[in-house]
């Protein structure tokens, strides 16, 4: 049984109201409690920062397309292998793996919960290949993981939308979430993938026919939203809009939100959804919007200048990378239900359009009127790794520095920018707490986690406090893992298996007549043999 | 419904009849399949030599010969389950050995060189209307692709291509803008061209052709689809590369994975994991190793009809196994595991 009294440290804890006060977190087992016998061991965390576990609301760790990404980036990985840690002897057998922007499974675990991020979801699973997802989750050590099942191109949901059948979209929703293990919706591209596979490259508005005339990007926008907030889901719907990438494509984002209007939804990566044309931020925009409507949430997707590797469910928007960047591409299309496109990238300051991504992004987060409900993510590894997010912090807690580097990046697209103008906005460490943790976890609706009150699961990090907040997110000296301290003096001495977050909602279950029907029909495996068993 | 593993293909839909510890029908398996599922019969014995052993005596002969070995190779065969894939990484990985697969290395090479414009199968049988085939008869090596994935339907062409490699690439030139060749012309009017080569016994054209289909989706949208063999190819694929980020001919010798498609090293130990000729094995944990040349032989069962877990489809999508006859001899994943944590106990 583990019991350990954390002291004296200053507590960031902003889901109870806590901002650096000085207390002891208790934890017994895998649990934050509120009181400890006296004799209970210490761990001295005087002057020291202490917050929750980091939470990673969008990346992509786990899924057969990054496993095709880390296939075609043999260069990377050899530029950075990385030997096993030096783990606690015990029956964990410490793995050794490679880095880049797409790490082997192993070492991606390692270095989340060397950032002091325990919880990780894979934010495009193609539900076919949920089973890849779930065993690249079992060789992902330390953290929790989850994912979100693609949705928004699904051959079975746009029929149901054709026929008017939006109850059924609904139970069907429920069934394939239940079947695959999977946390919640995603949508990529509404409509847009399956137009793809029919060479139809561009969508200009969200009334453009997919097929039958009724099935649009809002009507399946519109059905999605529905059918996650009607079941309840802790996270309802995570939208990767149309367009994303293009010049002008504010407004089919904006029109997105108020498509959904009144629904609980999360709009993912929206650094990449805020341009106006020609290239100019529309970051603004997306702050008042969030500021007049609550229901709303969102995440960054912030670019960090070096290398990335672009990973989507968005084919044709790969296509477009490739042609104009000549790097190597994958695209895969998977059959009734998504897609798949990758080309290796590097975000470049002396490049227009990176510079200005950059810019959005941080003006997304500068303006942001609520930081609960607008969270800190790179999209990794598409607008960079998430080894880049102590960097990435530094920018939006060091105007000096932001400034600094503001300078040395190509103007070209930048005037105007609320950025260029002076943002004086600097992130607090409560703030910091809040877009890595807190928020997140809100957002995800996991109770239990991204606090430290009593009941919470035992996630702590704790760091030592530097002028540099760059250098003090990337080495915290101690992370505790559901009560298992995993990082000790800052190097990593022990590594458990994480747990798995997913969600089972209830359905009416004469539905499945109906989907196993339509698997006899269409589907290249069995219908008995979709449903993955943990 | 069981997952058949004769071929690349996986047919998830072969409903098999169990009678007396044998297998007497599989119902929906092609002839291919039929022989797949005749290995049902495996001894269930381990030696040392010529010397009946107990398998937790030969385990530890197996991991003193591997521990003292300066250079051991560990090589996967095909009919393995994931799970025994990612066991024989993690026992690589611990050794300080080179690990190996079956897949040709041209196959993986051309496909990091330039990346693949692909499809699931399912994506074929609903959308191509022009089907290239490219120096291959699927009838024969793969028996189902055709009525499972390409069945014959208004509008769907056939196209049966002998051509060269220089062939393919005047070929993807002429889409490119560069001259015309008759086949360009007929690609190019297609809605969704799917261009079918075999990966095992054609990977010489692997490269040429992803050229060409990648061209192809400047005008069109194509996809290639690269046959694999039977047992569990593309899974060793997929795992290698999520534990080490490489998905074959990775050598663990510097503590970090490395990378070594061209080299080519002596080894001291060799241990075989699965049913492979290859010569010299040591060591050899799969099915019916105490009847083939290792020095030290134990006995386990084949994916898909002794062993359970998952295996992965020529295009990558996972599929359950559900064998037939679990429990009638040692589990492959469970023998690897106890054999790692021998070698890294003592």
């Amino acid at each position: 049984m583990t019991t350990l009294r954390i002291v004296g440290g200053s507590v960031y804890d902003p889901a109870n109201g806590v901002d650096g006060d000085a207390r002891d977190i208790c934890v017994r087992d895998r649990q934050i409690v509120a009181e400890l016998p006296p004799d209970a061991p210490r761990l001295d965390a005087r002057g020291m920062v202490i917050m929750p576990g980091g939470i990673d609301i969008h990346a992509h760790v786990a899924a057969s397309s990054v496993n095709l990404a880390r296939m075609l980036l043999p260069e990377e990985h050899a530029a950075d292998p990385v030997l096993a840690p030096r783990l606690e002897p015990g029956d964990v057998i410490p793995r050794s793996g490679s880095g880049g922007t797409v790490p082997s499974t192993f070492t991606t675990g390692y270095r989340y919960a060397g950032l002091g991020y325990t919880t990780v979801f894979d934010a495009a699973v193609a539900p076919i290949s949920a089973r890849s997802t779930h065993a690249q989750f079992d060789d992902t050590p330390i953290v929790d993981g989850g994912f979100f099942a693609l949705l928004g191109n699904d051959e079975y949901l746009l029929r149901q939308i054709a026929a008017g059948e939006r109850d059924r979209a609904r139970d069907y929703v429920a069934w394939l979430l239940g079947a695959t293990k999977a946390y919640s919706i995603k949508i990529v591209n509404a409509g847009g993938i399956e137009l793809w596979k029919r060479n139809v490259r561009e969508i200009r508005s969200l009334d453009d026919p997919v097929g039958a005339a009724n099935v649009t990007p809002r009507a399946i926008l519109e059905t999605l939203a529905d059918a996650g907030n009607a079941l309840g889901l802790p996270h309802p719907v995570h939208i990767h809009c149309n367009n994303l990438g293009l010049p002008g494509n504010i407004d089919i984002t904006l029109e997105s939100m108020r498509a959904v209007g009144g629904r609980r939804a999360h709009f993912t990566h929206l650094q990449f959804q805020s341009y106006a044309k020609p290239w100019a931020s529309a970051a603004k925009q997306i702050a008042e919007y969030f500021a007049s409507h609550p229901e709303v949430s969102g995440d960054i997707g912030q670019v960090m200048f070096g290398p990335a590797t672009t990973v989507t469910a968005d084919g044709a928007v790969e296509y477009l990378l490739h042609m104009s960047t000549g790097r190597k591409w994958i695209n895969v299309d998977i059959e009734l239900e998504t897609g798949c496109g990758i080309v290796p990238y590097t975000y470049r300051d002396t490049a227009a359009v990176a510079a200005l991504q950059w810019v959005v992004g941080l003006e997304l987060f500068l303006l942001s009127p609520d930081p609960w409900r607008l969270v800190l993510s790179t999209d990794h590894p598409n607008g960079g790794s998430f080894m880049s997010y102590p960097e990435l912090i530094r920018l939006l807690m060091d105007r000096t520095y932001r400034d600094d580097r503001l300078k040395r990046i190509n103007q070209k697209h930048l005037a105007g920018s609320a950025l260029a103008d002076g943002l004086s906005r600097e992130y607090t460490l409560s703030e910091i707490a809040i877009i890595t943790r807190a928020g997140p976890a809100r957002l995800l609706g996991l109770k239990n986690k991204g606090h430290l009150g009593v009941g919470a699961e035992a996630d702590v990090t704790i760091y030592a406090r530097s002028a540099n907040a760059a250098e003090m997110f990337a080495t915290p000296r101690y992370v505790i893992k559901a009560g298992t301290v995993v990082v000790e003096e800052g190097q990593l001495r022990r590594a458990p298996s994480g747990q798995r977050l997913y969600v089972g909602p209830s359905y009416d279950h004469a539905v499945e007549r109906d989907i196993k029907h339509y698997f006899d029909e269409n589907v290249s495996i069995a219908f008995e043999n979709y449903p993955v068993e943990l | 419904m069981t997952t058949c593993l004769g071929c690349g293909l996986a047919c998830d839909d072969i409903a098999v009849t169990v009678r007396d510890g044998r297998i007497v029908e599989a119902v929906n398996a092609c002839e291919l399949g039929v022989r797949w599922f005749a290995q049902d019969k495996v001894p269930a014995l381990a030696r040392v030599r010529d010397v009946r052993v107990t398998v937790p005596t030969a385990l530890a002969e197996a991991a003193r010969v591997l521990k003292s070995a300066k250079r051991p190779l560990v090589y996967l065969a095909a009919e393995l389950s994931t799970n025994a894939q990612r066991e024989a990484c993690a026992l690589a990985d611990v050794l300080g050995a080179m690990l190996d697969t079956v897949t040709p290395a041209e196959l993986v090479l051309a496909v990091q060189e330039r990346g693949r414009c692909s499809a699931t199968l399912g994506e074929l049988r609903h959308r191509a209307d022009i089907v290239v085939l490219w120096h291959i008869d699927p009838d024969r090596a793969y028996p189902r692709l055709r009525s499972r994935y390409l069945p014959d339907r208004a509008g769907r062409q056939f196209i049966s291509v002998d051509l060269s490699v220089e062939a393919a690439a005047l070929t993807r030139a002429a889409i490119l803008g560069h001259g015309t060749t008759p086949l360009a012309e007929r690609l190019v009017k297609g809605k969704y061209v799917a261009i079918v080569v075999d990966g095992e016994e054609r990977p010489e054209y692997i490269e040429a052709l992803l050229a060409l289909t990648e061209a192809l989706n400047g005008p069109t949208r194509a996809a290639l689809v690269i046959l694999r063999g039977g047992g569990n190819r593309v899974g060793s694929d997929s795992v290698l590369t999520w534990q080490t980020g490489y998905p074959k001919a990775i050598d663990f010798s510097r503590g970090a994975p490395r990378y070594c498609p061209y080299d080519s090293f002596d080894f001291d130990a060799t241990l075989v994991i699965g049913a492979s000729a290859r010569a010299p094995q040591t060591i050899n944990i799969g099915p019916r190793a105490s009847e083939g040349p290792a020095i030290i032989a134990i006995d386990t069962g084949i994916a898909g009809i002794h062993d359970g877990g998952t295996a992965v489809r020529l295009d990558e999508i996972p599929l359950p196994l559900h064998p037939p006859l679990p429990g009638l001899v040692p589990e492959t994943a469970a023998t690897i595991r106890a054999l790692t944590a021998l070698v890294r106990s003592s």
